[in-house]
């Protein structure tokens, strides 16, 4: 069979996929598996080998492969009832609408977005729709982005926050109101198909279904929109779309699938008896109101294992397989969890901390006269985690989010205002410029610095060749740290700070410490001391370090924690927090019309 | 969430809620090793204050005995070519040794309230204790005020003041004075904290306390009507304690001296508790 030439129809789903599957294989750059989560098999029977070739060599976008996906997809209308409002493949574009400071190139069969230099590409496509149903929208997309996520495919709702929009970057999909994402790649093209109503929103990839989540009824959406958004004048954001199709459905749409629901029993039944964790979390997180009833003995069987072989103790994962057990099963899980679940070293219930705006001011007379209440704002407030043995957490979250100020309330340095925090074992604090005196030698603030950390002075002289070894400072330690470079004194404090490792050790943004070359030895030395810790709380910029290094992390904004459990989530919830709001993402600008 | 009891196997822990800290009962052992560590840490840190004194200068460590050394003939020139200073119970030697006590009493009085904002830093980055940073504060100046004092001493015997076996009492007085100080730097160091007008109304205090205090007079020049009042100012004992004993030959009065001693004593047990209590409170004043 040679798919790659054009679609012959398969025998069957699975001959189609893994015909499509070997094609691919043979020459293709890209990485074609869906996560191990996705029913492998539920892969449409989509000729996406000819859009592989179109990225390598536009010819080979051929008539009859564009045939292959009209047929296919009019196929799964015709089964489920959909009207075709507008599609690429049927020569009926809508009426598109474009604009921002670059429009997208628009060819008969492919939109370009394009920021390379600095600029935002936008294109909208306004369809007007019958109300009262559902709506999918499909389409052929990919990103080449190298180093951003600003690529989004949305179904637009005439409120905004009631629109649906996904997030294609290079390195996740991610379903931007849920903050969810998917560790699949954008960079090679696939079929995205969003379904909006019924009470549902889900995403299929590739014909399989990757999301569902319930929604109010209310959604009504009335319009598709690609945008490429964010700006970088160093980096290539551009983005591509082949395809579009938009339907319309009196009933929601069931799916590519006609038995989707015993499809997913079936591939959770294979996960668990291969005791694939993770794989079935992230399916059970996927699929809103997904049981695990009819796998249960082996998916607790599976969980009894898991916990006694992952380092730490990622508690949102048993919790969320936990969920998807009957009650008969959850109460089997929790007996059996009882005696395998560690004490948690740092148990934090519901902690808020306040600081004033201006302490001093606070007093002042003239306020106390005037009876002026004091002007207190939220630093922390409803902070709840819990972490254990072997868990390494990462904090994460823009500037001023409250991540230093979590860690100095774990430490025991500021004051809360309600909640309660248990920290068992000892416990230390670290960050850059503690304690410096620059008047003093590289030697001597190695002393200082250790006094600081509470060090005994034969625990700081025993440590101090090796510290000055380490940082690299040996011909210049006896002079005054006055005149280190930034790059000498950082590679002192991390060196001073890494030379001991306490049970519970709390890294305050310690991981940029000297050039590349230190950074590297840097890196290395802190997986020594992380390994010898109980539990390592990192505040960190770095979404590599989170999801490379962290069994859990937590995502502050504004002192409210919006996440805490799963690494790669918390890293897709930071980046959505950090370069838009799902209600932007969703938003089609009425400025940008052509 | 579990309690604290539930996991007796971890024998340090620390609860934080809105009342406050606990945190696990210490040792005796614990107890030990925490002092001699907090000992240790207050004699670096000293000395690394004692050299940053003299940190860049060209004359290097010379300065710590320089200074002392031109303070004291800056008075030696005011006072005797100046003023003429030499009646019967004022001398020069007499004002550089009550100058030299009341500037320890004012130096660290004048910068209390800004001791912990200067460390703030560390304070609010580290659980170091605070009270250790007063005890390097306290014996950094006490330091510098031996140093004047050996200077000082030296001065008056070159001046031609005869020692008598009553200067062994002068560490007991200068001991009760240190106490009066500490505590009030504690109090001075905390209000300084939290209310920033301290620092410059203090400088007037300062001024005013040195004037209302025996130290450029001697007690016999105080107005009998005012005595009683005087006398509630620790520095009416102290300073004329010291002149009693450097210039009079005579024991000063142990029932004043311990009143202010005990006195003293209970503000600093007092200043130290509320420091223990208060360094978790002041980290938004930092």
């Amino acid at each position: 069979m040679d798919i790659a030439k054009g679609g012959v129809a398969p025998a069957t789903r699975r001959d189609l996929y893994v015909a499509f599957r070997n094609a691919l294989l043979s020459g293709s750059q890209y990485d074609w598996t869906l996560p191990e989560h996705v029913d492998q098999s539920a892969e449409a029977e989509l000729p996406l080998v000819t859009v592989t070739r179109l990225v390598e060599d536009r010819a080979n976008y051929k008539p009859d492969a564009r045939d292959n996906i009209r047929t296919y997809l009019a196929a799964i209308a015709a089964k489920s009832g959909a009207k075709i409002r507008a599609s690429t493949l049927a020569g009926n574009p809508g009426r598109l609408i474009s604009g921002g400071e670059a429009a997208p190139r628009i060819s008969d069969d492919f939109i370009y977005f394009g920021s390379n230099g600095g600029t935002d590409g936008e294109a909208s496509l306004a369809i007007d729709t019958d109300a009262g149903g559902c709506a999918v929208l499909h389409c052929l997309a990919y990103i080449t982005a190298t180093a951003a996520d600003h690529f989004y495919v949305s179904l637009e709702d005439a409120r905004s926050d009631l629109s649906e929009a996904i997030r294609i970057g290079s390195g996740g999909v991610t379903m931007v109101r849920d903050f969810y994402a998917l560790d699949i790649g954008g960079r090679t093209p696939r079929l995205y198909s969003l379904a909006v109503g019924g009470g549902f929103f889900s995403v299929y990839i590739n014909g399989a279904l990757v999301w569902r989540r319930k929604r109010p009824d209310a959604q009504r959406p009335a319009g598709l929109a690609f945008k490429l958004l964010g700006r970088t004048s160093s980096a290539s954001t551009d983005g591509g779309v082949f395809e579009y199709e938009f339907w319309s459905l009196d009933a929601p749409f069931t799916g590519f699938d006609t038995d989707e629901q015993a499809h997913l029993e079936a591939w959770a039944g294979s996960l668990a008896a291969k005791a694939a964790v993770f794989p079935l979390y992230q399916l059970t997180r996927s699929i809103s109101d997904f049981s695990l009833d009819t796998n249960e003995a082996a998916v607790i069987r599976a969980m009894t294992e898991a916990m006694g072989t992952i380092k730490g103790h990622p508690d949102w994962m048993f919790q969320t397989l936990e969920k998807a057990l009957s009650p008969e099963g959850r109460a089997r899980w929790t007996s059996v969890a009882r005696g395998l679940t560690p004490a948690p070293i740092i148990d934090v219930e519901n902690v808020s901390v306040s600081f004033s705006r201006n302490p001093s001011a606070d007093l002042s007379l003239w306020r106390q006269l005037r009876r002026r209440p004091t002007n207190h704002f939220p630093v922390l407030s409803g902070v709840n985690f819990q972490a254990y043995p072997g868990d390494v957490v990462g904090v994460i979250g823009h500037n001023g989010a409250g991540k230093s100020t979590l860690l100095r309330t774990l430490a025991g340095l500021v004051p809360i205002k309600t909640g309660k925090i248990l920290v068992r074992g000892n416990h230390m604090l670290l960050r850059g410029g503690l304690g410096l005196r620059l008047e003093l030698s590289g030697r001597e603030n190695i002393v200082s610095l250790g006094i600081y950390m509470g060090l005994s002075y034969r625990r700081i002289m025993a440590l101090v060749d090796e510290i000055i070894d380490f940082a690299e400072l040996a011909d210049h330690i006896d002079k005054p740290a006055k005149y280190y470079s930034d790059g000498m004194l950082s590679r002192l404090v991390f060196s001073t700070a890494t030379s001991v490792s306490p049970e519970i050790l709390m890294l305050d943004e310690l991981l940029g410490a000297g050039d590349i070359k230190f950074q590297d030895k840097a890196q290395k030395r802190l997986r020594e001391f992380m390994n010898r810790s109980k539990l390592v709380i990192v505040v960190t910029h770095s979404v590599a370090f989170v999801r490379e290094q962290c069994n859990k992390a937590m995502v502050l904004s504004n002192g409210r924690q919006i996440y805490f459990g799963e690494p790669v989530q918390a890293v897709s919830t930071y980046l959505a927090d950090l370069h838009l709001s799902p209600a932007d993402a969703g938003k089609i600008d009425a400025t940008t019309h052509f | 969430m579990n309690s604290i009891d539930d996991n007796a196997e971890l024998s340090k822990w620390m609860e934080i809620t809105p009342a406050g800290r606990r945190t696990s009962s210490v040792t005796h052992d614990e107890r030990w090793r925490d002092l001699h560590m907090h000992l240790w840490q207050v004699a670096f840190m000293v000395r690394w204050n004692l050299m940053e004194k003299s940190f860049g200068r060209a004359l290097g460590r010379a300065w710590i005995i320089l200074d002392p050394m031109m303070q004291a003939a800056l008075y030696l020139f005011l006072l005797i070519l100046i003023f003429r200073v030499n009646d019967s119970d004022i001398s020069f030697t007499f004002l550089l040794v009550t100058l030299t006590f009341w500037r320890l009493h004012a130096n660290l009085l004048s910068a209390a309230p800004t001791l912990f904002t200067s460390k703030g830093p560390v304070l609010q980055q580290s659980s170091f204790p605070a009270r250790l940073i007063v005890y390097e504060f306290i014996l950094t100046e006490v330091a510098f005020f031996c140093i004047n004092l050996v200077v000082a001493l030296g001065v008056i015997l070159a001046f031609g003041v005869r020692p008598n076996l009553l200067w062994l009492l002068v560490p007991v007085i200068f001991l009760i004075q240190l106490v009066f100080s500490s505590a009030l730097v504690i109090f001075v160091g905390l209000l300084g904290a939290v209310v920033r007008d301290v620092g410059p109304v203090l400088v007037f205090f300062v001024t005013v306390w040195f004037y209302l205090s025996p130290v450029i007079y001697g007690v016999s020049r105080v107005p009998a009507s005012l005595e009683r009042f005087m006398y509630l100012n620790p520095f009416a004992i102290i300073m004329p304690a010291y002149q009693a004993i450097f210039f009079g030959g005579v024991m000063p009065s142990a029932w004043a001296l311990g009143a202010v001693f005990v006195s003293s004593l209970i503000l600093l047990v007092l200043g130290l508790r509320l420091l223990s209590h208060a360094q978790h409170r002041i980290y938004r004043f930092l």
